[in-house]
């Protein structure tokens, strides 16, 4: 049995739709992103699954238990907020305490459980230091440890690292993975980044105006898009409409010759990001993007006429 | 430092508002400090002289006693007024952006009334002929209806009223600018929506309550219109008593005396809650 099962999922705010028939089972010990641009649902279904908006029509099962019946304060759901959302009035062991104090754990017991959780968020030490005196990540870890402290049967977690510099979200992206995967704990991770997304999930989930435009594992998300906005969504994809049918052309499956009778283009940009070469070629007016690791290919001077070409097979025919 | 820094730059706009600040505040203040100690005279206010009876008189049994209610009555009228505020601006916050429009231009219109007219019309409205008695009696709650003012409670409703819009506007930009999400994390924690306040709101909001809480205190202590109003007599606040002596009584020494007392019990009080906000906060 899945751990989460949501079955025709309806949310409208006024005459805007936010959530159009929304169906996904999770598997138990499952980590989904659900990702998607600004107002295409991922955060009304994350809130939806809190119990912290309250829907139209459809299932929410957790285990098979109805939710949609049950106030969010009894769902046992943890969840991590995009402003972090703790308590500046609690330090640092008191957020962490504050759930299970609430729940009427024992004393003894509360003080062990403290120390395990931010041992194992890597804040060793820290129980009694302000919030305000904590760094992003440090604050983030103890988001992530107050939501996990009352050991709850599905993780929410909206947007957490969107406010962190790229090095800091790496660290925290690959901890996260880490705590979860150690704890098995069934996850719902909401993100409009689709790096984030790539890097943390089992399976993502794109969402598009409300609908799910395409559930599936990363590696067939970005070989094998469903739709031409996932497609486009997933990262840079190159899409040609050849009369009837349009294909998708992954920027590393582009192949580029000085001579050839493929499609004929001149090189507009040409960059290095590290190890990896990134090229625009504009050709019948369109650009098509090219990357390959630095080095390994042939050399082109700025504004080089080239031929542009890619295997069959690695050419993704797209839905029309 | 180039002179444009000397200028435009904090020396000149410090030095500015130290100027005005002497001018208008310490100046007079050392002014009134030196009348203390003058003998009183009924023919011209004051006879210059170093006597200390000014303030002896003090701890006579009448202002001391005074002096207490005025902090009693202040304190209470405060923090009524922040109990009463505070729920209203988290209510008002959570309103449309129009209807949020409306509370604050309303507390903004409620806030430049008069207070003459705010006096002039809770005496009205608890008069026996024409306010609440008279509603009372006519919708036979009430059989033998009389005026409620002047009462320690009527002089307590003035206050509240007087405060009221002060406070709730001072606190509504904190509090609408407040991160809801604390409140959702609350409650997906296992917080009934019932206790968020009680649990997250207050605390989260406590020490701007308390400072608040105080300066509405000192700004209550000074208000005068109100007691003399809809208070008896025995409700006079310490700042009627030391306009009856210095104008009525014609006694500037014994009024500025009086002044000075209240001044040093009003900054030891708020000198102490400022102590112990910080020890609960370290």
């Amino acid at each position: 049995m899945p751990a989460l099962t949501i079955r025709n999922l309806k949310k409208s705010f006024g005459a805007h739709v936010a959530l159009s028939d929304i169906s996904i089972d999770v598997a138990s010990g499952e980590f989904i992103c659900l990702l998607g641009g600004s107002g295409c649902g991922k955060t009304t279904l994350l809130r939806l699954i809190a119990g912290l908006e309250t829907h139209d029509s459809g299932d929410i099962l957790l285990a098979g238990e109805d939710l949609t019946q049950t106030p969010c304060h009894k769902r046992n759901i943890g969840m991590v907020f995009q402003s972090l959302a703790l308590f500046s009035h609690l330090n640092v062991g008191d957020n962490v305490a504050y759930g299970m104090r609430l729940a009427g754990t024992p004393k003894a017991k509360i003080q062990p459980e403290v120390t395990r959780l931010l041992d194992m968020v890597g804040l060793s030490g820290m129980q009694g230091r302000a919030v305000a005196s904590l760094s992003g990540g440090q604050r983030q870890r103890v988001a992530i440890a107050r939501a996990l402290a009352l050991q709850p049967d599905l993780f929410l977690m909206d947007e957490p690292f969107s406010a962190l510099d790229a090095a800091l979200r790496d660290q925290m992206q690959e901890e996260v993975k880490h705590i979860q995967r150690g704890l098995g704990i069934t996850t719902v991770f909401v993100t409009h980044d689709q790096r984030e997304a790539m890097a943390l999930a089992d399976r993502i989930v794109v969402m598009n105006g409300g609908v799910i435009e395409q559930a599936d594992t990363p590696d067939v998300l970005y070989s094998k898009p469903a739709s031409r906005f996932v497609a486009e969504f997933i990262g840079v994809n190159n899409i040609f409409d050849q009369g009837a049918t349009t294909i998708a052309v992954r920027p590393e499956a582009i192949e580029l010759s000085p001579t050839g009778d493929g499609l004929r283009g001149t090189i507009t940009r040409q960059r290095r990001l590290g190890a990896l070469l990134e090229r625009e070629i504009l050709a019948n007016g369109q650009t098509i993007h090219q990357s390959e690791i630095a080095g390994q290919g042939a050399v082109f001077a700025d504004n080089a006429d080239v031929s542009v070409s890619w295997a069959q097979n690695a050419a993704w025919p797209l839905p029309a | 430092m180039n002179v444009a820094r000397i200028i435009t730059g904090p020396n000149l706009i410090g030095s500015l508002a130290f100027a005005t600040l002497a001018i208008f505040f310490v100046i007079p203040l050392f002014f009134m400090v030196v009348v203390s100690f003058y003998q009183a005279d009924p023919m011209a206010f004051y006879r210059v002289d170093f006597v200390w009876e000014n303030y002896a008189k003090f701890f006579s049994n009448f202002y001391y006693k005074v002096s207490l209610r005025s902090l009693w009555s202040s304190a209470l009228s405060a923090a009524i007024v922040v109990a009463l505020a505070f729920p209203l601006v988290l209510f008002v916050s959570d309103l449309s952006r129009r209807a949020q429009m409306f509370w604050i231009i309303l507390l903004l219109a409620l806030m430049c009334l008069s207070e003459v007219i705010i006096g002039f019309a809770w005496l009205i409205l608890m008069s026996q002929s024409a306010g609440v008695p008279a509603f009372l009696e006519w919708i036979g709650l009430w059989d033998n209806p009389r005026s409620l003012s002047p009462s320690f409670g009527a002089m307590m409703i003035g206050l509240v009223f007087l405060g009221f819009s002060i406070v709730s506007l001072i606190l509504y930009p904190s509090v609408a600018r407040r991160d809801r999400s604390v409140e959702e994390a609350a409650v997906t924690l296992g917080t009934p929506p019932a206790l968020v306040f009680f649990k997250v709101l207050l605390p989260t909001f406590r020490t701007s309550l308390i400072s608040v809480t105080l300066t509405t205190f000192v700004y209550l202590l000074g208000v005068f219109v109100m007691p003399t109003m809809l208070g008896r007599p025995s409700d006079w606040t310490m700042t009627v008593i030391i306009s009856d002596k210095a104008l009525g009584d014609a006694n500037l020494p014994l009024g500025a005396a009086l002044t000075v007392v209240m001044l040093i019990v009003t900054a030891i009080i708020l000198a102490l809650s400022a102590l112990i906000t910080r020890e609960r906060r370290a």
